[in-house]
């Protein structure tokens, strides 16, 4: 019969009752930090990786444009030439890893980047690489 | 019912304890989270804003043009337009209507700031 088991079971999970509130609390409210430093990076990475695509994007159309139709030559340096020459606001230690053209029309400009969060300050800082590409193509 | 206790402790009011450090504390922290999203949703709405503004530009290189873009961006994003600063550049055409041209967008809140480039 289970009923016959509940006094023993109520007195040892009364013995376990034992300790205090406050640890709970506190644990609490630090899970709670936590959880907001976690969605706070989570948006820090989304925003530096849009920055990279806007950038990324930038230099594709730049290298299209100043590539004036030839994409044989060596389009590495007509992007390091243009990222060179415009300040990357938000980005840290932005590479370039790619420039490649494709059917003789389409330009891929591939980028990477540290992570650095909005909160330079804490523990998640300088964790990261986050990479992105933008295309730029002229003609059909 | 005891309303005394001490932290730390095993005696005293599990009430009064789960008030203190259970909810109080949790204020700080919302207190924060409450200004660091907020911070957070305002470099979007700035991202948001320079990157479609100056997509704009380039399309239709018409600084009315864009500016009725940032005002609309600005006001989907619950920014008042008074408070954002941005200005447009273009090198080496000033009009941004020759090819080669780089057009620079930069949008001010406050301390907050984001900016776009692109290639015409």
């Amino acid at each position: 019969m289970p009923g016959q088991f509940m006094p023993s079971e109520s007195k040892d999970s009364k013995s376990k009752d034992s300790g205090s509130m406050a640890l709970f609390g506190i644990g609490l409210a630090v899970l709670s930090l936590i959880t907001v430093l976690i969605v706070l990076a989570s948006g820090s990475v989304y925003l530096t990786e849009r920055r990279l695509t806007t950038v990324a994007e930038a230099t594709a159309l730049s290298v299209l444009t100043k590539a004036k139709g030839d994409l044989n030559q060596d389009l590495g340096k007509l992007a390091r030439d243009f990222l060179a020459v415009n300040p990357l606001t938000g980005l840290h230690n932005v590479s370039l890893v790619e420039v490649i053209s494709s059917e003789g029309k389409t330009v891929r400009a591939r980028l990477c980047s540290s992570w650095n969060p909005i909160f330079v300050n804490y523990m998640l800082s300088e964790v990261g690489k986050i990479c992105s590409e933008g295309l730029a193509r002229r003609g059909r | 019912m005891n309303f005394s206790t001490k932290a730390f402790c095993d005696e005293g009011s599990a009430i009064i304890d789960l008030i203190a450090f259970g909810v109080l504390l949790q204020i700080p922290v919302l207190m924060f989270a409450t200004v660091a999203i907020s911070t957070q949703h305002q470099s979007f709405a700035l991202e948001a804003i320079a990157r479609h503004a100056i997509r704009a530009h380039t399309l239709w290189p018409d600084k009315q043009n864009t500016y009725q873009v940032v005002k609309q961006l600005a006001s989907e994003f619950g920014i008042p337009y008074s408070s954002l600063k941005w200005e447009l550049s273009c090198r080496p055409d000033p009009d941004c209507k020759k090819a080669d041209s780089i057009a620079t967008i930069k949008v001010r809140l406050g301390e907050l700031s984001a900016r776009a480039i692109h290639a015409l």
